[in-house]
């Protein structure tokens, strides 16, 4: 994948901004990249990007600095979500980022960063060192939305086989079905993607696995308009953190369903909800806390 | 253009922005439900509104875009019928039922938390 090295004039790192209303959890972003070329067409960087050509930010030792900070101010536990605005893995191991990030974790305490990932791109990880201190996130969809709204991505067959591998390389792996996508076949094209996980992985080992419903901005939809038209023919609205969401039974409902499923198929495996209102936790019987 | 001729024919009055909101919501439910645009007219509910004797113009353009909303967008309005139905609240709710606030506005007899806890199948 094509990139620019750059210096990164902002902090690297800042405190994860859920919106107005939404259940946190109190992560920290790592931004060391400027966008992401895997071009999703759902993904809200399609609205924020305007250049094409990502960056990628190689001043690191500023971001050495401002990670000794935060860990000194730390008073728990901290949580790094090193995926938010581009994929974690695609510009590795090139890059050079998580083999600096691993050097940065030795010794650095209760610290867990997270990669987040539609790639299968995880053969250089057997090398890091603090295997413990990361989880590596595969973002999942049922093989049809792969092929029609991430075509740059890993099939889904193979991000279950690297994250089989990230298992077996003794590294934390989480899901996230996310964005999930209403359709008529939903239930039987993710029951047929929750299979495949069993088969796949040690689910026993797995993080709690995410859920979320896909969310637009305005800016989003306008774009979506003539990427993507078919994905606004559902019933959007506006919600109290200003992104437009299926409306809530509907949502609700197929969190429902997907949460039965699991609990049906993957015993053992906790749930949550990914960028969702407590009440919507509620409507789906989930607890925040 | 079938709203266009409608409106030529004198047998319904649309506002600019009615007329706006017609095109659009025959337009999504037509590329949702692949379905033409006179197949969508002509559906009975639709139908009905054109030969109501005694609604005038303006109040058959009106009925038309709330018929046509509801085509478009039938779990919002299931839901906004449903909470007039369960108590005499009207427009108590968040915009979009986004929000707790409605949980502690119903009256006994309205159950619409529990109808979102267990969405209707």
């Amino acid at each position: 994948m094509n990139c620019e090295l750059s210096n990164r004039k902002n902090k690297f790192f800042q405190k994860y901004d859920y919106g107005k209303g939404i259940v946190g959890f109190d992560e920290y972003v790592l931004r060391i990249v400027s966008s992401c070329p895997l071009g999703c067409k759902y993904c809200y960087l399609q609205d924020v990007n305007k250049r094409k050509q990502p960056k990628i930010y190689t001043n690191f030792e500023q971001l050495r600095q401002e990670f000794k900070e935060l860990i000194s101010n730390a008073s728990g536990p901290m949580r790094i979500n090193a995926g938010e605005n581009a994929d974690s893995l695609v510009f590795e191991p090139k890059a050079g980022v998580v083999d600096f990030l691993d050097g940065l974790l030795t010794g650095a305490g209760d610290v867990q960063i997270e990669l987040r990932t539609k790639t299968s791109n995880v053969e250089f990880l057997k090398s890091l060192k603090n295997k413990d201190k990361f989880t590596v996130v595969f973002t999942i969809s049922p093989e049809n939305v792969i092929k029609k709204l991430e075509k740059k991505t890993a099939s889904l067959n193979n991000r279950l086989e690297a994250a089989k591998k990230c298992q077996e390389m003794g590294i934390n792996v989480g899901l996230r079905f996310e964005p999930i996508i209403n359709s008529k076949t939903l239930v039987a094209d993710y029951t047929k993607t929750i299979d495949l996980i069993k088969q796949k992985l040690d689910t026993a080992k797995l993080q709690p696995l995410g859920l979320s419903c896909l969310r637009l901005t305005k800016g989003l939809m306008q774009k979506l308009q003539k990427s993507a038209p078919e994905l606004l023919l559902e019933e959007f609205v506006p919600c109290p953190d200003g992104k437009f969401r299926y409306f809530r039974p509907i949502r609700t409902g197929i969190y429902c369903q997907l949460i039965d499923i699991i609990k049906d198929r993957l015993p053992g495996v906790k749930v949550f909800l990914s960028t969702e209102p407590e009440y919507v936790w509620r409507d789906c019987g989930l607890k925040t806390s | 253009m079938i709203i266009d001729g409608l409106i030529q024919k004198d047998i319904i009055h649309l506002t600019f922005s009615n007329r706006v909101k017609a095109f659009k919501y025959l337009d999504e439910i037509s590329r949702r439900d692949k379905l033409t645009a006179k197949k969508i007219l002509n559906l009975p509910a639709i139908k009905a509104i054109f030969t109501n004797q005694n609604l005038d113009r303006s109040q058959k353009g009106d009925k038309l875009i709330n018929q046509l909303y509801a085509l478009r967008y039938p779990e919002i309005t299931r839901c906004e019928e449903k909470f007039k139905q369960a108590g005499k609240l009207k427009s108590t709710h968040s915009p979009y039922f986004e929000g707790s606030d409605m949980s502690f506005q119903m009256k006994p007899g309205g159950d619409y938390e529990l109808r979102i806890i267990q969405p209707e199948k």
